[in-house]
């Protein structure tokens, strides 16, 4: 399941990968950096914390 | 206690023909479930009061199978009480020898692959003749099903095409007319001549006694219709109230199983009539383990599962494992949970994790049962009542210990941001093989909170 994650993921050419569940965010964030993919994954928090600072 | 899901689904996953067998078969029938449920106004509606029925069912189960025996008595036939499997078997096996018959002819059913009923018979001295067509392609290849409708769904046409020559000794290419006219030579001759019929049922009528099979082939009609002698194995759980029950649950049923707006055979039969269909009908109501899901108040709403097999087609967990990985005649995410209840959680302690819980088997399921959280409860079961490895233990204690007070937590947190604390024992080598803890930030949220607000 995950290999068709990322290969989904992949093919959009973000690179960002968000996502409001933390477990999916380890699990997706966690076999794109074993894979080297250079897609990055952040919680939604984050990216709207990111805008008030 | 046999493999388990983990180490069943490995070599599943490393089958390529499985995966592209699996995939392609599991989209189809996707799309075809949605297009007939969407042309549905009321589906919904239709979704709850299937659930309200099988939980009237349930709620008072003890006072619905006596109806349906006095129901069924009075109609003609003769009703026998199985506690378990191995009673079921030998009611089965007794009739057969009462009527000189060294062959049976069997619709499919889930029930009678539960409890093992053609192996029982072959030790009896009787062969069992499966009809379906699917199960006949399982039976002759001496495999096990992989889904609750679509038995060999792990099989292409080239494979079962295979099967046929070297089984049936026949000529035949994998084009699907030629397949099933090669099928029904071989079956046509057994059901012209065997003298008893052995079937499940999807529903029992308490109210009238009615029995309902519905399939999409007509083998099971003739199985219930030509044989001097029909006798019908039934979970307990089967069992429907009223006749009107019928008019909400075969509009489910065929909708969520084959994506069909109705099945092409549906039989219903009370008893035994003169001068049509079998001279004499047995109704075996089958236990094994059905009453003691009823004791789980969370659990029990398994047995409301009417077998439709439209939560494995939309399971990202079955469409990549096949059935076999799930170790039962019931796969996917209904088997996950009701196969370690029927069975004993020590039986399957590994089933209830066989799920993402992403929670599509319950959007589909048409008599709502909520398939993630039965898996949630059964883990804590599991965890509580099996036990679990003593590392996973010791570490499950030290996060409660943390995650019960903000001191600890807040803590936990300073020391994580050193590389220490409990996050980052070796214990969880299994768990981050294939995931990866996010870098612990230079501020927490907390943090970031009270800075924000001073």
């Amino acid at each position: 399941m995950l290999t068709d994650k990322m290969r989904h993921i992949l093919d959009t050419g973000a690179d960002v990968c968000t996502a409001a569940d933390n477990s999916c965010l380890m699990h997706i964030g966690g076999g794109l950096r074993h894979a080297r993919a250079g897609v990055r994954v952040m919680h939604v928090a984050e990216i709207l914390a990111s805008e008030t600072s | 206690v046999k493999d388990g899901f983990p180490k069943a689904a490995r070599s599943a996953l490393g089958n390529s023909q499985l995966r592209r067998n699996l995939g392609h078969a599991t989209s189809t029938i996707r799309a075809k479930r949605a297009r007939v449920v969407a042309e549905v106004d009321d589906w919904d509606a239709l979704r709850a009061a299937g659930a309200e029925i099988k939980e009237r069912a349930l709620r008072h189960l003890d006072v619905h199978l006596e109806r349906l025996e006095e129901s069924v008595t009075r109609a003609g036939g003769t009703v026998h009480w199985a506690r378990d499997g191995a009673e079921a078997c030998a009611v089965v096996a007794d009739v057969a020898r009462a009527h000189g018959a060294d062959e049976v002819i069997k619709v499919k059913s889930l029930a009678t692959d539960e409890i093992g009923l053609n192996e029982a018979l072959e030790r009896a001295g009787v062969h069992a003749v499966e009809t379906d067509l699917a199960e006949l392609i399982i039976q002759l290849d001496g495999d096990s099903q992989s889904h609750i409708l679509v038995p060999a769904i792990h099989r292409n046409r080239a494979e079962i095409a295979q099967i046929f020559q070297r089984e049936l000794g026949v000529e035949v290419s994998d084009v699907p007319a030629e397949l099933t006219a090669a099928a029904r030579e071989h079956l046509r001759a057994k059901f012209l001549s065997v003298p008893v019929g052995v079937s499940g049922a999807n529903f029992a009528v308490a109210e009238t006694g009615h029995v309902v099979v519905v399939e999409s082939e007509g083998n099971g009609r003739m199985c219930t219709t030509l044989p001097e002698v029909l006798v019908s194995v039934v979970g307990i759980e089967k069992v429907l109230p009223r006749w009107r029950d019928l008019a909400v649950m075969l509009q489910l049923l065929p909708r969520s199983s084959t994506g069909e707006r109705m099945n092409p055979y549906t039989s219903i039969w009370s008893g035994v009539s003169d001068g049509d269909g079998p001279r004499e009908f047995h109704l075996v109501l089958l236990d094994a383990g059905r009453s003691n899901v009823l004791a789980d108040e969370v659990g029990r709403a398994a047995l409301r599962c009417i077998r439709c097999s439209a939560c494995l087609n939309v399971c990202p967990v079955y469409e990549r494992t096949g059935g076999h990985a799930y170790e039962s005649v019931y796969p996917g995410p209904i088997g996950a949970i009701l196969t370690p209840q029927l069975r004993g959680l020590d039986q399957a302690p590994t089933l209830p994790w066989a799920s993402s819980l992403c929670g599509a088997c319950y959007e589909v399921c048409p008599v709502k049962i909520d398939i993630p959280s039965i898996l949630v409860h059964l883990r804590g079961r599991v965890v509580r009542e099996v036990g679990t490895p003593a590392g996973e233990r010791a570490a499950m204690a030290a996060m409660a210990r943390v995650f019960a007070s903000r001191r600890a937590y807040e803590a936990a947190q300073r020391a994580a941001r050193l590389g220490r604390g409990p996050l980052a024992g070796a214990a969880m080598r299994p768990w981050t093989r294939s995931r990866e803890l996010p870098t612990v930030p230079s501020q927490s949220f907390r943090e970031w909170w009270r800075a924000e607000r001073a």
